[in-house]
């Protein structure tokens, strides 16, 4: 198969002679010779623009120019550049940034390896006002749930022709978040979308530009990426409502507005056990249920405790008088395993979702289970899991990342507000597994793949689950804006065996290394020091390039 | 302490009608382990605020600590003579100042 052309589709409006030079540079070194750059200018002012563009298209006939006669802003100019297309791809690039010179043979080689991407990004850097290369942005795969929360794969962009005009273009009703909403919208037609793990496009940091001064020097760019998320959320079902983010600009979180309550049956496996919680003997499963039942404002779910049958009466007594008519109690008189508990809980409960909790757990939010609902009622979400931290409110869980193919919690005991990078903490997002120790799944799917692995009676049977549902392409999702306490290990020890690490590997290799929603160029949730060398000097692997289907 | 305050309350109320000379003496001990628990209340919501308060400290110790074992790993594969060993040098100066 010949290799595809690519349409580089550049808006020029106002732009300074040495900015719009770089860029014009930028494109003419590329390593792979099949494009055109499709330049509009939108009505410039400055006569160096026109003098510019039309020098360039007089030296390279790949380059192509159009001057509208009037200025019609962003998406007016984009539709232009697109009109002029005539390559299997497009590739956006503003008019004041760089490609790597390598840029489009990478992505070329990507779409070899992948010949049904509609969609691929790649990871981008900034240029400061000094020139210098800043704030790399390396990227997870293929993220929905992420994309609905921040504009993630942002640059470089590369769309098929053919998909960009089927959905119509450029939409002007999102002018300054066209190309968020554009991705939107293409995502939910494309058969692969791929992300290309090396940092190929440069943004310049200017105080004009986005990059540079944020939501002062485009403000209504953020309100349309929330009416972009907003519309894309009708368009696939999503109940939810779009809200912008109190400290960050460019961040958007999503409130539940479920139609109807489907039955959720909250499972929680006990032995009754007590310690001492903020300075009280507690007995986590009766602090657990009357915390679910105090704060919680969804109406519709029963209380399914699986309990040791050691586990004292008082207990138990205390538990009816807390939960009254919506408590399930199902005795477990075997050996413990965790997995074993839950599957039979499951089985003795009614709801269409099952939450899967930890007797250690305490509900902070009172919409938790709407939030769970919201997600879980998705298609393609296997499983949901929240922000859960420890008692003097540090981070104990923002989701499962993997290293070497193990698990861990990245951002481990940091504060519980802390960004982590690019804002994984704060964002909804994908990963390969949440943690059990609160996961809600949709019933169909936990009988789909048979429920928890008994094999696996202590650790990492949760991350087993969520690997499961990733085999019958069902996603996993972290929601930060559900928050609960975890006293975790409360009752059991926390060293994992050898032989579960061995498990683990032997089973699951394939799909966690490399972990496809960190980067490999990051480490434990951050940047490798490392890695500036690596972009200077190296080309990835085309192993790292994963198809994603969606 | 709800429980024992009760458990007093009410062999109190028996005792004061018994003995009504008594009735006044009762009524200050009840005050008295009212105000005691309130006082065991307070200094409990104060021990959770300062757990909280050392949670967020070491929480922002946490992320120092991993940005300095990352320069630290760093350090160790810039292949400059000496560069390694000072910048080494500088970072166990700074976990030093940290601690």
């Amino acid at each position: 198969m010949a290799p595809p052309r690519f349409s580089i589709l550049t808006p020029v409006f106002e732009t300074p002679a040495p900015v719009l030079s770089a860029m014009l540079k930028s494109v003419l070194r590329q390593s792979f010779g099949d494009w055109e750059l499709c330049l509009v200018d939108d009505a410039s002012r400055s006569p160096h623009v026109r003098q510019q563009l039309e020098r360039a298209a007089a030296e390279d006939q790949r380059i192509r120019i159009a001057f509208r006669e009037e200025n019609g802003g962003i998406v007016a100019a984009s539709n232009d550049a697109l009109g002029l297309a005539s390559g299997e791809f497009v590739a956006l690039l503003d008019h004041d940034d760089k490609l790597h010179s390598d840029a489009l043979a990478l992505v070329e080689e990507a779409i070899a390896a992948n010949p049904e991407a509609d969609y691929l990004y790649t990871d981008e850097d900034k240029i400061d006002e000094r020139g210098h290369h800043v704030g790399a942005f390396l990227k997870p795969d293929w993220s929905p749930e992420r994309m609905r929360t921040q504009m993630y794969s942002c640059h470089l962009s590369v769309f098929r022709r053919d998909l960009v005009e089927a959905v119509g273009g450029f939409d002007p009703e999102f002018e300054g978040s066209q190309d968020w909403d554009l991705v939107l919208r293409a995502t939910e037609r494309a058969r692969a979308v791929v992300h290309v793990p090396r940092v190929l496009y440069h943004w310049r940091s200017l105080e004009t530009s986005t990059a540079g001064a944020g939501e002062e020097a485009k403000p209504w760019a953020f309100e349309a990426g929330a009416r972009a998320i907003q519309a894309h959320c009708e368009r696939i079902g999503m109940q939810a409502v779009v809200e912008r983010d109190l400290s960050d600009p460019g961040l958007y979180h999503l409130q539940p507005k479920l139609g109807e309550e489907p039955l959720v049956s909250i499972v929680i496996p006990t032995a009754g056990q007590t310690r001492e919680i903020r300075y009280e003997q507690t007995t986590l499963v009766h602090n657990c249920v009357r915390s679910i039942v105090e704060v919680s404002t969804y109406g519709n779910f029963e209380l399914v405790v699986v309990y040791d049958t050691n586990t004292p009466g008082e207990v138990l007594n205390s538990l009816q008088a807390v939960a009254g008519d919506r408590l399930r109690l199902v005795p477990y008189d075997r050996t413990f395993n965790f997995s074993a508990k839950i599957n039979a809980g499951a089985v003795r409960s009614r709801g269409e979702h099952l939450l899967l909790l930890n007797d250690d757990i305490e509900v902070a939010t009172p919409n938790w289970i709407e939030r769970m609902v919201m997600y879980s009622s998705l298609e393609g979400v296997g499983a949901v899991g929240g922000r859960l931290l420890l008692s003097d409110g540090r981070l104990q869980h923002a989701g499962v990342g993997f290293e070497g193919g193990l698990p861990g919690h990245p951002y481990y005991g940091f504060p519980s507000e802390g960004p982590g990078y690019a804002n994984a903490v704060k964002i909804a997002r994908n990963l390969l597994a949440v943690t059990g120790a609160c996961l809600m799944t949709p019933r169909s799917l936990f009988e789909q793949v048979g429920g928890l692995s008994p094999e696996l009676p202590v650790n990492y049977n949760d991350v087993d689950y969520c690997l499961k549902l990733r085999t019958i392409d069902q996603r996993v999702v972290y929601d930060p804006d559900l928050v609960m306490y975890h006293f975790e290990s409360s009752s059991r020890s926390s060293e994992v065996e050898d032989w579960e690490k061995d498990y683990l590997l032997q089973r699951w290799q394939g799909v966690t290394v490399p972990d496809p929603y960190s980067n490999p160029y990051l480490r434990e949730g951050f940047p490798r020091l490392v890695s500036p060398f690596l972009w200077a000097r190296r080309r990835p692997r085309l192993s790292l390039l994963r198809r994603v289907r969606v | 302490m709800p429980d024992q305050t009760t458990s007093i309350g009410a062999a109190g109320a028996e005792q004061a009608a018994a003995h009504p000379d008594e009735a006044a003496s009762i009524a200050d001990l009840q005050r008295e382990l009212e105000s005691r628990d309130e006082e065991v209340l307070r200094l409990r919501d104060l021990l959770i605020r300062r757990d909280a308060e050392l949670g967020a400290a070491r929480g922002r110790l946490a992320m120092i600590e991993q940005g300095s074992q990352r320069l630290s790993n760093a350090a160790t594969r810039i292949p400059i003579p000496g560069a390694t060993r000072l910048l080494q040098g500088l970072i166990r100066l700074v976990q030093r100042a940290l601690r």
